[in-house]
Order: structure tokens, then C-alpha cells, then sequence
């Protein structure tokens, strides 16, 4: 499983970087970028709520 | 329930009306507008996260009611011309998207924050101005003053525009109470009399982009090659412009009356601005924010909270019902300053979700930091306020004050 970031809806918020610092960072240009290109089954709780708190909806889950 | 939720009678306050919409018709629908009215936190953070072109501000965020009485879809209506390109906040994806991320930079949080220095210092100029003077409007004089004046800065106008910003918007709010809403096209002249200079000047200037609002519309080009006209920029502008010198304004002065009202609780956020501050604008947010609602159209059949929705007809989101909403905060209706807000509805969500958001945090953030640390006390003198009732904007458009150093 992967999180996806929609590049076009994303506006760097970074309310996911606040709920999974691990997972989603902002880089150098703030632009939020994956640290983990591949959830382990540990971090996919944590990655739904980074996912539910975009305040964008920018964000999904994929299989 | 038969109210009119659009009356200025209703509009004095809302808040009952709201909390009988959510405990017994949360989905109301209102045949004379087509429109759905949403009143539950859950079901507006569920409407506002629908993407896809389901529901779009086709048809303008805040339509007049007599708009909507007037206006009835047979259908989804067409989408917002995009040649020439229509004001941002109408535009369909992908549309949309890019003209926000072609000026968003300047208003992404390190950005923001880049600018706190500006802002205190703006803070402390205005402050310096009105307490010399010990009564003043908390709204006109101080905070709008001052997010008049970032609003230039951002713009790159010269900050002598900021008088003229306040006016156009205190003209905006300031509707006929009988008619309601807000007719934007009746503003978009002056707004645009004020951002074409500015597009012009940074085009002349080879928009280098050393101003991160304007310059990357300026350098924007659609497929064909074609670069935006000066008005088409200024139109996907006029939105920050506006919000810009609005909401924060009167959610600082309002808060602050809501704070000052609490003596207990404007003694625990005294004790330590540093860590409290920002804890208390949250809540001042969540309790104060003046927009009522912002509304889109269905431009395919879906479902909200178990009731379908056809193409063509109407959603209103009622952001304040929503923040007042039993179901998501504990004792809604108190103003409790380091309550637990696990979910922000105040800024809206999803496509259209505030782009100045950090801007205002900081704005707001600064100016009450600033007014407790330099005033110890303050009677606000509402007898002479203003308020309007009937706008979407709810609340104080003049709150004076009279206060000691």
C-alpha cells in the first residue's frame, strides 16, 4: 500500500506531516513528498488518519 | 422551520435556527432556491471533500438569494468559461488547481512565516497610532488597517492603497440588508482598478519572480501558448484580495470582545501569551469566524447523508452551524479558550479550502499577542458598534473600544 498525493490539489498544509512525521515531509521548495514510497502494515493506521486530515482531500490510499 | 434562512429577522441570530436545522432537518432542502442547506459538521467536512467536478462555485460561493429564487438549473449548468478564463473561484478542475498553485506560493506556510516580521512591525505601527488616539474602532482602525496593509504588501502596491482596500470592502460587506448575499460583479471593477496596475507594472518588469503572488500568472501560458490577459490575472486575485482584508480583521475583534468579556479566562491567557496565544485564536476562529456559509452547484447526480442530489441543484454549506455542531465540539456554544478542536470547519475544506489561512492564523495570532501584551484594560463599546446582520459576513463591522495602557 502507498499514500498518492494529488500534486494539484496538495497546498502544503502539512497537517499529514503533523499526524505522520515519518511518512510525509515537506521538501526545501515546501512541496510535501512520501518518505516511505511503501506502507508497512504498521503504518497504515497512522497513514489514514494523515490521509482523513487534509484539509484539501489531496490525499488517498492505494492498494 | 419554515424560516427563511436568508432573512434579515433570522440573520440577528442565526444560532438558534442552526442548532434546530441540525437536531431535526440537517439536510434541509428549500425548493425556492433548489438548494440543499447542510448544518452538521459531518455532513459539510463530507460535502466540501467531494472532488471531481461534482460540486463546483459554477455559480459563484455566495449567490444572492434572489439569484437563486431567479435562477433554477434544468441540468447541470455549463462549466465557467476558462477562454477567456472566468474569476478563480469559479473555474472546474484541473482549472482551477492550476490558477491557485500559480500564485499560492506567497501564502504557503514558511512563506508566511517569512513575513512575520513585516506583520509585527505593521502590528506595532497601527497600535502606536490608536492607543495614542484611546478610543477607536478595533475592526477599521486596527486590525482591517493592518490587513489592509500586508494585503499591498503581498500585492506589491504602495501601502497608501491600504485606505482605499478598506473601503471597497467595507462597501462589499456592508449589503442590503433586504437582498442579502453579495453581489461581487458590482465590486470586481474597483478590485480590478487596483490589481491591473499591479499585473502591468510586473509584466513591464519581467515578472522575475521576485513577487510570488502576481508573477507566475503573469508567466502562466495555456496550451495554445496564449498568456493570460491583465483582467483574466486580476480576476484569479481578487479573492485573496478581498478575504485577505476581511475575516481576519473581524475575527481579531471579535475574539477579543468574546476574550475580555471572560475575565477568568483572559487572566489564564495572560499568564503566558507566548504558549496561549495561539490557543485562544483557534478557538476565537472557531467562535467568531463571520462567514455563514458558501454554497456549490451539483453538476452530477450524487448523495449527501442519505438524500440525492441532482445535477443542477444547489448545496449550502453553513460553515458557522457546522462549528457550532453539538455532535463534533463539547458545549459548543461556550467560548472556551484552550478547548480541544480536533477539526477546523471555519477556513472551509477541500478544493476551495481557505489559501490565506496561514496568513491569517499569523495575522490574527500577532495582532491579539500585541494588544495583550500593550493594553490592560479595555471597555468595548458595543452600544456603538455595528453589526450586519443580514450579510454572510455575520458579526461586528464596527466594534469601538476605549481602552487603558
Amino acid at each position: 500500500m502507498k499514500i498518492v498525493i494529488d500534486r494539484l490539489l496538495c497546498d502544503a498544509n502539512a497537517l499529514c506531516v503533523a499526524e505522520a512525521p515519518e511518512l510525509l515531509a515537506l521538501d526545501a521548495n515546501e512541496e510535501l513528498m512520501l518518505l516511505k514510497p511503501d506502507l508497512a502494515p504498521d503504518d497504515v493506521e497512522r497513514a489514514r488518519r494523515a490521509v482523513a486530515v487534509c484539509p484539501k482531500a489531496a490525499l488517498s490510499i492505494e492498494d | 422551520m419554515q424560516a427563511d434562512p436568508f432573512s434579515s429577522d433570522l440573520m440577528v441570530d442565526p444560532l438558534p435556527f442552526y442548532r434546530a436545522l441540525r437536531d431535526r432537518a440537517p439536510v434541509r432542502y428549500y425548493p425556492e432556491y433548489d438548494t440543499f442547506f447542510l448544518s452538521r459538521f459531518e455532513d459539510v467536512w463530507s460535502a466540501l471533500r467531494i472532488g471531481d467536478n461534482v460540486l463546483l462555485s459554477t455559480e459563484n460561493s455566495l449567490p444572492t438569494p434572489q439569484y437563486l429564487r431567479t435562477h433554477h438549473n434544468d441540468g447541470a449548468p455549463p462549466f465557467a468559461s476558462v477562454d477567456p478564463l472566468a474569476p478563480g473561484p469559479t473555474l472546474p478542475s484541473p482549472w482551477y488547481e492550476a490558477m491557485r498553485q500559480a500564485h499560492i506560493a506567497p501564502l504557503r506556510p514558511r512563506a508566511v512565516l517569512a513575513l512575520t516580521e513585516f506583520i509585527e512591525r505593521t502590528v506595532d505601527e497601527v497600535l502606536d497610532q490608536v492607543l495614542a488616539k484611546g478610543t477607536f474602532d478595533l475592526i477599521g482602525d486596527f486590525a482591517a488597517t493592518v490587513n489592509a496593509r500586508v494585503i499591498c504588501h503581498l500585492f506589491g502596491l504602495d501601502l497608501a492603497h491600504a485606505p482605499e482596500l478598506l473601503a471597497i470592502v467595507a462597501d462589499l460587506t456592508r449589503v442590503d440588508p433586504r437582498q442579502g448575499g453579495v453581489d461581487f460583479n458590482m465590486f470586481f471593477d474597483r478590485l480590478t482598478e487596483q490589481i491591473v496596475p499591479v499585473v502591468q507594472a510586473r509584466r513591464a518588469a519581467g515578472a522575475d519572480g521576485s513577487n510570488l503572488l502576481v508573477d507566475g500568472l503573469v508567466n502562466f501560458r495555456r496550451e495554445d501558448g496564449r498568456a493570460l490577459s491583465d483582467v483574466e490575472i486580476s480576476n484569479q486575485l481578487t479573492c485573496v484580495m478581498i478575504a485577505g482584508v476581511e475575516s481576519a480583521s473581524k475575527v481579531t475583534a471579535s475574539g477579543l470582545l468574546e476574550l475580555f468579556s471572560r475575565p477568568d479566562q483572559l487572566a489564564e491567557v495572560r499568564s503566558d501569551l507566548e504558549a496561549n496565544v495561539p490557543k485562544v485564536v483557534a478557538e476565537m476562529v472557531r467562535f467568531t469566524a463571520p462567514a455563514q456559509y458558501t454554497f456549490r452547484t451539483a453538476h452530477k447526480d450524487f448523495e449527501i447523508a442519505g438524500q440525492p442530489v441532482r445535477a443542477g441543484q444547489r448545496v449550502a454549506c453553513l460553515l458557522r452551524s457546522a462549528s457550532r455542531d453539538e455532535r463534533e465540539f463539547d458545549r459548543p456554544d461556550e467560548f472556551i479558550w484552550n478547548r480541544e478542536i480536533k477539526r477546523v470547519i471555519s477556513f472551509g475544506l477541500g478544493q476551495h479550502h481557505c489559501i490565506g489561512k496561514h496568513l491569517a492564523l499569523v495575522e490574527v495570532t500577532t495582532m491579539v499577542r500585541a494588544f495583550l501584551s500593550r493594553v490592560t484594560s479595555a471597555e468595548f463599546l458595543t452600544q456603538e458598534g455595528e453589526r450586519n446582520p443580514s450579510c454572510f459576513q455575520w458579526g461586528w463591522v464596527r466594534l469601538p473600544v476605549r481602552i487603558s495602557v
